[in-house]
């Protein structure tokens, strides 16, 4: 993969973030600097497309999985049930924006559906091939990691941003 | 009596959300897991209103599930929420008989205008 294509893929998966966090009320810091971390917790999801597929990983404190729950069911105390289904429908959400971002590139894939894991220090291994992006978010209550896996064929084209082939943004309704 | 709204979606975070924002506009929620179930749901749940289903779940996903029910001749109003904003999916779910998208995060205001507006008649 170029380093073209890893430069738009990364910045897509900032933009994605950045909107999400915002959403949830979180005053999170994304960054490619990546300070050493103790996850325990983590997620995945597949999408894949023709030319392009890979996975979105996610990896966490609970206590970050836990402070950015939407704000109406954050009140009560989070038992493992709820940090590990959120932190499902948070890897869903993250990688749809990153999907609806792709769609104006003329790139569509689809979707998996989470798989979430507890451990110990949990790290992504990248395997042989590199990762194409990679980033940490911080906040007052720990951090987490997004890790994009991405292969795609030689035929595969990433275009110019076109205004006129848009996913509906987030948050919007349509009735028809 | 209040109207019942079956809502349908694997995070049960999101079906607390959006329990929550419909009990306190004065709706009743029956819950389901994923299209299969929800699928069961509608089809026993003589009364309900209206549905609210999720796209991407195991086992059925939502489109599958809003396949299926146009095929059964149902006519119970279903409003997509979900992540995906991918305009033919939205087309997808439109000629399925879906009657209407959000994508997620969602507004719990405009979630329950669009349910109050759903189930007037």
């Amino acid at each position: 993969m170029n380093e073209t294509l890893i430069a738009v893929l990364g910045s897509t998966l900032e933009a994605a973030a950045s909107g999400l966090f915002e959403h949830l009320g979180v005053n999170a810091l994304i960054t490619e600097q990546l300070d050493p971390v103790k996850h325990d917790i983590a997620c995945s999801v597949g999408f894949a497309s023709p030319t392009l597929r890979g996975s979105l990983t996610l990896t966490a404190e609970q206590n970050f999985v836990s402070a950015c729950r939407p704000l109406e069911v954050r009140s009560g105390e989070a038992d493992a049930a709820d940090i590990s289904d959120w932190m499902g429908e948070l890897g869903n959400q993250l990688l749809g924006r990153f999907k609806n971002r792709l769609i104006s590139h003329g790139v569509i894939v689809e979707l998996g559906t989470p798989a979430v894991l507890y451990g110990f220090q949990i790290q992504r291994h990248s395997g042989r091939l590199p990762l194409a992006c990679v980033r940490q978010v911080r906040s007052e209550s720990g951090t987490l990691m997004i890790y994009i896996d991405a292969h795609a064929t030689p035929d595969f084209q990433m275009l110019e941003p076109d205004s006129d082939n848009q996913a509906m943004p987030e948050g919007e309704l349509a009735l028809f | 009596m209040s109207k019942k709204v079956i809502v349908i979606d694997d995070s049960q975070t999101v079906r607390q959300q959006v329990g929550l924002a419909l009990t306190q506009a004065g709706f009743q929620v029956v819950e389901a897991v994923d299209g299969k179930e929800g699928l069961t749901t509608i089809q026993n749940t003589k009364d309900a209103a209206m549905a609210i289903c999720d796209v991407n779940m195991p086992r059925m996903n939502g489109l599958e599930m809003l396949e299926a029910l146009a095929q059964a001749g149902s006519k119970l109003p279903v409003l997509m929420l979900t992540t995906e904003g991918q305009p033919q999916l939205i087309e997808r779910a439109k000629k399925s008989g879906a009657k209407g998208w959000i994508v997620k995060p969602f507004k719990a205001e405009l979630l329950v205008a669009a349910v109050k507006k759903l189930t007037a008649a």
